[in-house]
Protein backbone atom coordinates (compact mmCIF):
# COMPACT_ATOMS: atom_id res chain seq x y z
CA UNK A 1 0.00 0.00 0.00
CA UNK A 2 1.61 3.41 -1.14
CA UNK A 3 -0.60 5.31 1.26
CA UNK A 4 0.98 2.97 4.25
CA UNK A 5 4.28 3.55 3.17
CA UNK A 6 3.80 7.75 3.02
CA UNK A 7 2.14 6.86 6.61
CA UNK A 8 4.84 5.38 7.79
CA UNK A 9 7.37 7.59 6.39
CA UNK A 10 5.38 10.67 8.08
CA UNK A 11 6.01 9.33 11.28
CA UNK A 12 9.65 8.55 11.08
CA UNK A 13 10.24 12.75 9.96
CA UNK A 14 8.33 12.92 13.41
CA UNK A 15 10.19 11.07 15.39
CA UNK A 16 13.71 13.11 13.63
CA UNK A 17 12.15 16.49 14.27
CA UNK A 18 11.23 15.84 18.27
CA UNK A 19 14.15 14.10 18.16
CA UNK A 20 17.03 17.06 17.87
CA UNK A 21 15.89 19.97 20.38
CA UNK A 22 18.84 21.94 21.56
CA UNK A 23 20.35 22.69 18.37
CA UNK A 24 21.82 26.30 19.24
CA UNK A 25 24.59 27.07 21.27
CA UNK A 26 25.88 30.62 22.47
CA UNK A 27 28.94 31.84 20.70
CA UNK A 28 28.14 35.45 20.46
CA UNK A 29 29.53 37.21 23.25
CA UNK A 30 27.92 38.09 26.44
CA UNK A 31 28.20 41.25 29.13
CA UNK A 32 31.28 42.81 28.03
CA UNK A 33 34.10 43.29 31.05
CA UNK A 34 35.89 46.45 32.04
CA UNK A 35 38.96 46.47 30.11
CA UNK A 36 41.90 48.78 31.47
CA UNK A 37 45.28 49.92 29.81
CA UNK A 38 48.20 50.83 32.39
CA UNK A 39 49.96 53.75 31.71
CA UNK A 40 53.43 55.74 32.90
CA UNK A 41 52.21 58.81 34.73
CA UNK A 42 55.59 60.30 33.57
CA UNK A 43 55.35 59.44 29.87
CA UNK A 44 51.87 59.83 29.13
CA UNK A 45 51.94 57.86 26.44
CA UNK A 46 54.09 54.77 27.47
CA UNK A 47 52.28 51.71 28.27
CA UNK A 48 53.88 50.30 31.93
CA UNK A 49 53.39 47.36 33.34
CA UNK A 50 52.31 46.68 36.61
CA UNK A 51 53.93 44.16 38.90
CA UNK A 52 52.52 41.32 40.84
CA UNK A 53 48.80 43.14 40.25
CA UNK A 54 46.04 41.19 42.04
CA UNK A 55 42.53 42.36 41.30
CA UNK A 56 39.23 41.93 42.35
CA UNK A 57 35.40 43.27 42.67
CA UNK A 58 34.72 44.43 46.01
CA UNK A 59 31.96 42.53 47.93
CA UNK A 60 33.80 38.96 46.44
CA UNK A 61 35.85 37.09 48.37
CA UNK A 62 38.38 36.11 45.55
CA UNK A 63 40.65 37.72 43.60
CA UNK A 64 39.26 37.62 40.21
CA UNK A 65 42.57 38.08 38.78
CA UNK A 66 46.03 36.72 40.99
CA UNK A 67 49.39 35.81 40.06
CA UNK A 68 50.08 37.35 36.84
CA UNK A 69 53.74 38.17 36.78
CA UNK A 70 53.79 41.56 35.28
CA UNK A 71 50.40 43.08 32.91
CA UNK A 72 49.94 46.50 31.26
CA UNK A 73 46.07 45.18 30.66
CA UNK A 74 43.54 43.41 32.03
CA UNK A 75 39.80 43.06 31.69
CA UNK A 76 37.29 42.54 35.38
CA UNK A 77 34.01 41.88 35.22
CA UNK A 78 31.37 44.17 36.49
CA UNK A 79 28.61 44.57 38.22
CA UNK A 80 25.02 43.90 36.53
CA UNK A 81 22.58 44.03 39.61
CA UNK A 82 24.18 47.55 40.41
CA UNK A 83 24.99 51.06 39.09
CA UNK A 84 28.60 51.11 40.46
CA UNK A 85 31.01 48.85 41.40
CA UNK A 86 34.40 49.22 43.61
CA UNK A 87 37.41 47.68 42.23
CA UNK A 88 39.97 46.89 44.20
CA UNK A 89 43.59 47.24 42.49
CA UNK A 90 46.64 45.61 45.13
CA UNK A 91 49.97 46.65 43.56
CA UNK A 92 52.25 43.68 44.41
CA UNK A 93 49.23 41.80 45.35
CA UNK A 94 49.91 38.60 43.63
CA UNK A 95 53.28 37.89 45.70
CA UNK A 96 53.99 36.06 48.90
CA UNK A 97 55.39 39.20 50.67
CA UNK A 98 52.05 40.77 52.61
CA UNK A 99 54.17 44.31 53.59
CA UNK A 100 54.87 45.52 50.02
CA UNK A 101 51.30 45.33 49.09
CA UNK A 102 49.17 48.72 48.06
CA UNK A 103 45.56 48.49 48.22
CA UNK A 104 43.67 51.10 45.99
CA UNK A 105 39.80 51.09 44.84
CA UNK A 106 38.59 52.58 42.39
CA UNK A 107 35.02 53.85 41.87
CA UNK A 108 33.09 53.30 38.82
CA UNK A 109 29.03 54.53 38.19
CA UNK A 110 27.54 53.84 35.41
CA UNK A 111 23.93 53.52 33.66
CA UNK A 112 23.15 49.53 33.00
CA UNK A 113 21.06 48.44 29.66
CA UNK A 114 20.04 45.00 29.33
CA UNK A 115 20.11 44.15 25.97
CA UNK A 116 18.99 40.89 24.32
CA UNK A 117 21.10 38.95 21.96
CA UNK A 118 19.45 35.53 21.23
CA UNK A 119 17.65 32.31 22.24
CA UNK A 120 20.85 30.64 23.38
CA UNK A 121 23.28 33.71 24.98
CA UNK A 122 20.18 34.97 26.65
CA UNK A 123 20.46 38.75 27.89
CA UNK A 124 23.92 41.11 27.80
CA UNK A 125 24.15 44.15 29.59
CA UNK A 126 25.98 47.69 28.34
CA UNK A 127 27.35 49.77 30.82
CA UNK A 128 26.57 53.60 29.25
CA UNK A 129 27.63 57.16 30.19
CA UNK A 130 31.19 55.25 32.82
CA UNK A 131 33.10 57.63 34.95
CA UNK A 132 35.65 56.59 37.02
CA UNK A 133 37.34 57.74 40.35
CA UNK A 134 39.97 56.76 42.25
CA UNK A 135 39.41 56.81 45.95
CA UNK A 136 42.21 58.59 47.74
CA UNK A 137 43.93 57.44 50.74
CA UNK A 138 47.59 57.87 52.44
CA UNK A 139 49.87 56.36 49.54
CA UNK A 140 47.92 55.99 46.28
CA UNK A 141 49.79 53.99 43.67
CA UNK A 142 47.31 54.85 40.95
CA UNK A 143 48.17 59.16 40.37
CA UNK A 144 45.76 59.21 37.71
CA UNK A 145 42.31 57.31 36.05
CA UNK A 146 40.83 58.66 32.25
CA UNK A 147 37.69 57.15 30.45
CA UNK A 148 39.46 56.79 26.92
CA UNK A 149 35.83 58.14 25.42
CA UNK A 150 33.55 60.67 26.33
CA UNK A 151 31.17 59.84 27.03
CA UNK A 152 32.45 56.02 27.76
CA UNK A 153 30.69 53.40 27.01
CA UNK A 154 31.48 49.78 27.67
CA UNK A 155 29.60 47.63 25.54
CA UNK A 156 32.29 45.23 24.08
CA UNK A 157 35.93 44.21 24.61
CA UNK A 158 37.42 45.04 21.69
CA UNK A 159 38.93 48.01 22.90
CA UNK A 160 40.72 49.52 26.39
CA UNK A 161 37.69 51.84 28.44
CA UNK A 162 40.01 52.95 31.18
CA UNK A 163 43.80 54.33 31.46
CA UNK A 164 45.37 54.33 34.65
CA UNK A 165 48.39 56.55 35.43
CA UNK A 166 50.84 55.02 37.75
CA UNK B 1 9.28 16.03 28.46
CA UNK B 2 10.32 12.35 28.99
CA UNK B 3 5.97 11.66 29.45
CA UNK B 4 5.54 13.92 26.22
CA UNK B 5 7.70 11.99 23.93
CA UNK B 6 6.00 8.37 24.91
CA UNK B 7 2.66 10.34 24.59
CA UNK B 8 3.74 11.37 20.88
CA UNK B 9 4.76 7.30 20.44
CA UNK B 10 1.59 6.46 21.60
CA UNK B 11 -0.73 8.86 19.88
CA UNK B 12 1.30 8.54 16.13
CA UNK B 13 0.99 4.01 17.13
CA UNK B 14 -2.77 4.50 17.80
CA UNK B 15 -2.85 6.47 14.20
CA UNK B 16 -0.78 3.72 12.87
CA UNK B 17 -3.16 1.23 13.60
CA UNK B 18 -6.33 3.04 12.59
CA UNK B 19 -5.02 3.10 9.17
CA UNK B 20 -3.92 -0.31 9.12
CA UNK B 21 -7.61 -1.33 10.03
CA UNK B 22 -9.28 0.53 7.63
CA UNK B 23 -7.03 -0.85 4.88
CA UNK B 24 -8.46 -3.88 5.89
CA UNK B 25 -12.19 -3.05 5.77
CA UNK B 26 -12.43 -2.08 2.00
CA UNK B 27 -16.02 -2.10 0.76
CA UNK B 28 -16.16 -2.68 -2.89
CA UNK B 29 -18.55 -0.54 -4.32
CA UNK B 30 -20.88 -2.32 -7.76
CA UNK B 31 -21.76 0.85 -9.41
CA UNK B 32 -19.22 1.43 -12.28
CA UNK B 33 -20.45 5.03 -11.81
CA UNK B 34 -19.47 6.39 -8.64
CA UNK B 35 -19.63 9.83 -8.38
CA UNK B 36 -17.41 12.11 -5.32
CA UNK B 37 -18.75 13.91 -3.05
CA UNK B 38 -18.01 17.31 -2.69
CA UNK B 39 -19.06 19.62 0.56
CA UNK B 40 -17.63 21.55 3.58
CA UNK B 41 -15.31 19.51 6.18
CA UNK B 42 -14.88 21.08 9.58
CA UNK B 43 -12.84 19.97 12.34
CA UNK B 44 -10.51 20.39 14.89
CA UNK B 45 -6.78 19.58 15.66
CA UNK B 46 -6.01 17.24 18.40
CA UNK B 47 -2.39 17.37 18.85
CA UNK B 48 -2.37 20.88 21.22
CA UNK B 49 -5.42 20.12 23.63
CA UNK B 50 -3.48 16.49 23.91
CA UNK B 51 -0.58 18.33 24.53
CA UNK B 52 -1.75 20.47 27.20
CA UNK B 53 -2.62 17.50 29.24
CA UNK B 54 0.56 16.99 29.79
CA UNK B 55 2.18 20.31 29.55
CA UNK B 56 1.21 23.35 31.55
CA UNK B 57 2.91 25.69 29.34
CA UNK B 58 0.98 25.22 26.38
CA UNK B 59 -2.89 25.70 25.58
CA UNK B 60 -4.20 25.59 21.98
CA UNK B 61 -7.25 25.29 19.99
CA UNK B 62 -7.42 25.34 16.10
CA UNK B 63 -10.21 25.06 13.60
CA UNK B 64 -9.81 23.28 10.12
CA UNK B 65 -11.86 23.35 7.17
CA UNK B 66 -11.57 22.67 3.40
CA UNK B 67 -13.93 22.68 0.76
CA UNK B 68 -13.39 20.79 -2.79
CA UNK B 69 -13.15 22.95 -5.53
CA UNK B 70 -12.16 20.02 -8.32
CA UNK B 71 -11.78 16.57 -7.99
CA UNK B 72 -7.91 17.09 -6.70
CA UNK B 73 -8.25 20.04 -4.94
CA UNK B 74 -9.81 21.86 -2.00
CA UNK B 75 -9.31 25.34 -0.69
CA UNK B 76 -8.46 25.16 2.63
CA UNK B 77 -7.61 27.22 6.22
CA UNK B 78 -6.94 26.92 9.40
CA UNK B 79 -7.77 29.20 12.50
CA UNK B 80 -6.69 29.16 15.99
CA UNK B 81 -5.74 30.46 19.45
CA UNK B 82 -2.55 29.56 21.42
CA UNK B 83 -0.93 30.60 24.49
CA UNK B 84 2.51 28.89 25.16
CA UNK B 85 5.65 29.48 27.44
CA UNK B 86 8.90 28.90 26.52
CA UNK B 87 11.60 27.92 28.76
CA UNK B 88 14.96 28.68 27.74
CA UNK B 89 18.47 28.40 29.49
CA UNK B 90 18.86 32.54 30.29
CA UNK B 91 15.23 33.42 30.05
CA UNK B 92 11.27 32.46 29.87
CA UNK B 93 8.55 34.24 27.90
CA UNK B 94 5.03 33.61 26.94
CA UNK B 95 3.39 34.19 24.02
CA UNK B 96 -0.06 34.43 22.98
CA UNK B 97 -2.26 35.24 20.19
CA UNK B 98 -4.59 34.20 17.63
CA UNK B 99 -3.79 32.95 13.90
CA UNK B 100 -5.32 31.72 10.44
CA UNK B 101 -4.02 30.26 7.34
CA UNK B 102 -5.39 29.88 4.13
CA UNK B 103 -4.49 28.05 1.04
CA UNK B 104 -5.19 25.19 -0.95
CA UNK B 105 -4.76 21.14 -0.72
CA UNK B 106 -4.12 19.13 -3.52
CA UNK B 107 -4.79 14.74 -3.35
CA UNK B 108 -1.78 13.36 -4.63
CA UNK B 109 -3.65 9.71 -3.94
CA UNK B 110 -5.57 7.96 -6.68
CA UNK B 111 -8.49 6.51 -5.08
CA UNK B 112 -9.55 3.13 -5.02
CA UNK B 113 -13.49 3.30 -6.68
CA UNK B 114 -15.57 4.55 -3.82
CA UNK B 115 -13.33 5.82 -1.43
CA UNK B 116 -12.07 9.01 -0.87
CA UNK B 117 -8.27 9.33 1.32
CA UNK B 118 -5.89 11.52 0.27
CA UNK B 119 -2.36 12.18 0.21
CA UNK B 120 -2.79 15.62 1.35
CA UNK B 121 -0.05 18.29 -0.36
CA UNK B 122 -1.17 21.41 1.13
CA UNK B 123 0.78 25.27 0.83
CA UNK B 124 -0.45 28.37 3.10
CA UNK B 125 0.02 32.06 4.00
CA UNK B 126 -0.40 32.02 7.93
CA UNK B 127 -0.68 35.26 9.59
CA UNK B 128 -0.67 35.86 13.08
CA UNK B 129 -1.30 38.80 15.93
CA UNK B 130 0.10 38.35 18.87
CA UNK B 131 1.63 39.70 22.26
CA UNK B 132 4.94 38.44 23.76
CA UNK B 133 5.88 38.41 27.47
CA UNK B 134 9.37 37.97 29.26
CA UNK B 135 8.55 36.87 32.57
CA UNK B 136 11.90 36.97 33.60
CA UNK B 137 15.92 36.96 32.71
CA UNK B 138 19.05 36.25 33.63
CA UNK B 139 21.80 38.82 32.40
CA UNK B 140 24.75 36.49 30.79
CA UNK B 141 27.79 37.53 32.30
CA UNK B 142 31.19 36.50 33.97
CA UNK B 143 30.81 33.81 36.68
CA UNK B 144 32.54 35.69 39.10
CA UNK B 145 30.27 38.03 39.96
CA UNK B 146 26.53 37.09 41.75
CA UNK B 147 23.61 36.00 39.12
CA UNK B 148 21.20 38.46 38.66
CA UNK B 149 17.62 37.73 37.42
CA UNK B 150 15.31 40.83 36.40
CA UNK B 151 11.55 38.87 37.12
CA UNK B 152 9.82 41.83 36.32
CA UNK B 153 7.45 40.73 33.31
CA UNK B 154 8.30 42.79 30.10
CA UNK B 155 5.25 42.72 27.62
CA UNK B 156 5.54 43.62 23.96
CA UNK B 157 1.69 43.96 21.98
CA UNK B 158 0.52 43.74 19.07
CA UNK B 159 3.36 42.19 17.41
CA UNK B 160 2.70 39.91 14.00
CA UNK B 161 4.47 37.58 11.50
CA UNK B 162 3.75 36.45 8.31
CA UNK B 163 4.70 33.43 6.73
CA UNK B 164 4.33 30.48 4.14
CA UNK B 165 3.99 26.66 5.12
CA UNK B 166 3.69 23.53 3.00
CA UNK B 167 2.37 19.84 4.57
CA UNK B 168 2.11 16.57 3.73
CA UNK B 169 -0.21 14.37 5.41
CA UNK B 170 -2.98 11.90 5.41
CA UNK B 171 -6.47 12.45 5.46
CA UNK B 172 -8.60 8.68 6.41
CA UNK B 173 -11.86 8.45 6.29
CA UNK B 174 -12.18 6.08 9.31
CA UNK B 175 -16.20 6.20 9.23
CA UNK B 176 -18.89 7.48 7.22
CA UNK B 177 -18.06 11.18 6.98
CA UNK B 178 -15.63 11.60 9.51
CA UNK B 179 -12.09 11.99 8.11
CA UNK B 180 -8.63 11.65 10.55
CA UNK B 181 -5.67 13.22 9.20
CA UNK B 182 -2.16 13.32 10.20
CA UNK B 183 0.09 16.18 8.56
CA UNK B 184 3.89 16.94 9.12
CA UNK B 185 4.40 20.95 7.86
CA UNK B 186 7.62 22.85 7.14
CA UNK B 187 7.05 26.82 7.17
CA UNK B 188 9.46 29.80 6.67
CA UNK B 189 8.77 33.65 7.79
CA UNK B 190 8.01 36.13 5.09
CA UNK B 191 8.09 38.72 7.51
CA UNK B 192 7.52 39.72 11.66
CA UNK B 193 7.34 42.80 13.32
CA UNK B 194 9.83 41.79 15.87
CA UNK B 195 9.69 43.84 19.97
CA UNK B 196 12.29 46.53 20.31
CA UNK B 197 14.45 44.39 22.93
CA UNK B 198 13.47 40.97 22.08
CA UNK B 199 13.05 38.51 18.65
CA UNK B 200 9.59 36.65 18.14
CA UNK B 201 11.11 33.11 19.14
CA UNK B 202 7.74 31.55 19.53
CA UNK B 203 4.67 32.57 17.13
CA UNK B 204 1.26 30.86 17.11
CA UNK B 205 0.52 28.73 14.30
CA UNK B 206 4.05 28.49 13.29
CA UNK B 207 5.30 27.34 16.56
CA UNK B 208 8.91 27.78 17.80
CA UNK B 209 11.12 29.72 15.10
CA UNK B 210 14.51 28.05 14.23
CA UNK B 211 17.96 29.73 12.77
CA UNK B 212 17.02 31.51 9.29
CA UNK B 213 13.61 31.49 10.48
CA UNK B 214 12.39 28.24 9.42
CA UNK B 215 9.84 25.97 11.77
CA UNK B 216 7.90 22.70 11.87
CA UNK B 217 4.44 21.55 12.33
CA UNK B 218 2.39 18.38 13.50
CA UNK B 219 -1.74 18.25 13.26
CA UNK B 220 -3.61 15.43 14.02
CA UNK B 221 -7.42 16.40 13.06
CA UNK B 222 -10.66 14.79 13.18
CA UNK B 223 -12.79 16.35 11.03
CA UNK B 224 -16.67 15.84 9.64
CA UNK B 225 -17.59 16.27 5.70
CA UNK B 226 -20.69 17.94 4.98
CA UNK B 227 -21.63 17.12 1.72
CA UNK B 228 -23.02 19.36 -0.47
CA UNK B 229 -23.40 18.01 -4.29
CA UNK B 230 -22.10 14.83 -6.09
CA UNK B 231 -19.64 14.76 -8.87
Amino acid sequence: MKILKIFTLLILIIFIFFSCEKDEICLEENTPRLIIRFYDVDEPETLKKVSQLAVRVDGVEEFYLEGSIATDSIAIPIKVDYDSTSIELVLNGSDLNLDNDNSDFINLTYIREDVFVSRSCGYKTFFNDVNAIIEPDDDNWIKDILTIELPQNIIDENNAHLKIYH
Amino acid sequence: MRIMHILKYIISFLFFLGTVSLFSQEKEIDTAKYKDRYGLRVGIDLFNPVYALFDDNRKGLEIVADYRILKRFWIAGELGYMDNTTREDHFTFTTNGSYIKVGADFNAYKNALGMENMIVVGMRYGVSIFDQTVNEYTINSDPYLPIHTNDIPIVYNNLNAHWIEFSLGLKVEVLHNVYMGVAFSGKHIITTKNPDNFKNLFIPGFNRVYVNDFGFGINYTISYLIPFYRK
